[in-house]
């Protein structure tokens, strides 16, 4: 699973802080997604989408070769 | 008030004193009178009915280690809810992996002593690798971004 959050979140202008204290997390869970170390549960990703205005696939997206296994 | 002691706090400071009490009680630099002297046992066949300390230095291990893995943390989540179910699950793969090398290399009295580490190594093993992935997500992560 891949994501743009870092660029969604340079495009507004938020820090980690900011966005973590803006859907209700740590700083480390920020820092866990936008390495693509952590896949947020549906809310979390819900939430994110609501934050930045886009659908939630505009946010996250498989990767190509998980994509070719279904 | 800023200063209050957190659940999690609490239960390092009982952890710690349990295992200081027990190390102090093994190394015979530290000799109480039995404490727990009041409390009968439902099932006691081999002694008489009298505790040693080293079972409130268990219980008081125990408790600690408890409250210090599962109280909440300051930011509590799903990314730490996360990283706590891997470490029990870490913590468990390690117990068995240890516990086949202890039945393979042990034998005999000595495995009543590897029995008895063995109560309290999953305890230990949790707590242990929790701390661990906590400390390696804080230090993942840039101080400002």
């Amino acid at each position: 699973m891949t994501n743009t959050l870092r660029v969604e979140r340079a495009i507004h202008r938020f820090t980690q802080e900011e966005l973590a204290r803006r859907i209700g997390v740590s700083r480390q869970t920020i820092n866990a997604m936008e390495a693509s170390k952590y896949v947020p549960s549906t809310a979390l990703a819900l939430k994110l989408a609501q934050v930045f205005g886009k659908p939630v696939e505009a946010l996250f997206q498989m990767k190509h070769d998980v994509l070719l296994t279904f | 008030m800023r200063n209050k002691l957190s659940t999690s706090q609490l239960g390092w400071v009982l952890a710690l004193t349990g295992l200081t009490l027990y190390i102090l009680e093994q190394t015979q630099l530290l000799d109480l009178p039995p404490l727990l002297r009041w409390l009968p046992a439902l099932w006691n066949d081999s002694q008489p009915d009298l505790r040693e300390n080293h079972d409130l230095y268990a219980l008081l291990f125990v408790v600690g280690a408890l409250l210090a893995a599962c109280s909440r943390e300051r930011y509590e989540d799903e990314y730490i809810g996360q990283l706590r179910l891997e470490a029990l699950l870490g913590a468990l793969y390690m117990y068995c992996g240890l516990l086949v090398l202890a039945i393979l290399l042990v034998s005999g009295m000595g495995f009543l002593r590897v029995m008895m580490y063995a109560m309290f190594a999953p305890l230990l093993l949790f707590l242990g690798l929790f701390q661990l992935s906590l400390r390696r997500a804080q230090r993942t992560t840039p101080a400002h971004d």
